[in-house]
């Protein structure tokens, strides 16, 4: 099927069209909008391209199943969540326990991107994230002032400060979300 | 000071099959490279899916794997409603049945009744006629 063909129809679109007329093409559209970021986490979490693809495969048929059972409202974020549950359902099989290093990655929680947006929309939240920078450690606040106020790519940073590109990303996000907490804990304060 | 509100927006801009393909080839230019990471960064789905796809020995192979998976998608899907309308023939199947079998019974009535009402009105005639042959015997042998 021609992706391109369907490209101007937005996710909540294509399910809102799945879900009035029941029709599986729907989803099948709609997937396979997916799938190269589906084979990429499954390969993160499994390490295995034989059973990353079969992940996937396997991910397609929960999906299908799921959908028709109940309605999904942020399909992106749900999808993402399927994935890394599935992953660390197949993990645990294979190891009778989730690694140490995957657990923190895998608290699959499907977000909200309304909620998400909303402390942007207050004042102080400016000057909050200044001040909170200073409170990250030091390697985080480093990699998240060169990443979001240098605008230096990945490549860039790991050349400046000799950490490896998984450091430097592992930072950024962890950064991002520590600054996140921190920054909504103030203005609460407010 | 639109940096500063970067950091914790999560509006996350969709990165394209083509750009996540040339960002794994090592395809673009610094500035070009930091466009995609700030999407990614706003996207753990991104973050994780690029990692796991650089784990790849071989970069081809994740597009023809992605096709295949595709392909193997839409086969499953287009089986499904295959089923899916099997089994809508079937069950109209059944309400076809039992509407032909309440027709025959109507029908079958109707043709029963006809019959016996039939037979009463051949009996009413033939005893009819048979009264008046002897009526009029009667008044021949008068």
């Amino acid at each position: 099927m021609d992706k391109d063909a369907f490209k101007h129809i937005e996710d909540k679109d294509l399910l809102a069209k799945f879900y009035t007329d029941g029709n599986n093409q729907w989803l099948g559209i709609l997937l396979q909008r997916y799938t190269l970021l589906l084979l990429g986490v499954c390969m993160k979490y499994l390490k295995n391209e034989e059973d990353a693809r079969d992940s996937v495969q396997q991910v397609f048929l929960k999906v299908i199943t799921e959908l028709q059972k109940y309605k999904v409202e942020y399909f992106k974020s749900w999808l993402y969540m399927v994935a890394k549950n599935y992953c660390l359902m197949k993990l645990r099989d294979r190891h009778g326990k989730i690694p140490v290093e995957l657990t923190d990655n895998l608290v699959a929680i499907a977000d909200e991107p309304e909620r998400r947006v909303e402390i942007l929309a207050k004042d102080n939240t400016l000057n909050a994230i200044a001040e909170s920078l200073n409170e990250l450690n030091d390697e985080q606040k480093l990699c998240v002032t060169l990443f979001y106020l240098q605008k230096k790519s990945y490549q860039q940073i790991t050349d400046i400060t000799g950490y490896s590109l998984l450091q430097v990303k592992s930072f950024i996000q962890n950064g991002k979300r520590n600054l996140k907490i921190i920054v909504e804990k103030k203005i609460k304060q407010r | 000071m639109a940096e500063w509100k970067d950091i914790l927006s999560d509006e996350e801009e969709q990165v394209s099959e083509q750009e996540l393909m040339k960002y794994l080839d090592g395809d673009l230019s610094e500035e070009e490279k930091y466009v995609i990471e700030k999407k990614m960064a706003a996207s753990g789905f991104e973050n994780d899916a690029v990692e796991g796809l650089q784990q790849f020995d071989d970069k081809t192979a994740v597009q023809q794997s992605v096709e295949l998976l595709n392909k193997n998608l839409h086969k499953q899907l287009a089986s499904r409603k295959l089923r899916k309308d099997k089994r809508k023939l079937k069950d109209s199947g059944w309400v076809l049945i039992a509407a032909l079998i309440i027709l025959g019974v109507c029908i079958l009535g109707y043709v029963v009744i006809r019959i016996y009402h039939q037979q009463k009105i051949n009996e009413a005639v033939s005893q009819t006629s048979a009264k008046n042959i002897s009526v009029h015997r009667a008044s021949v042998s008068s």
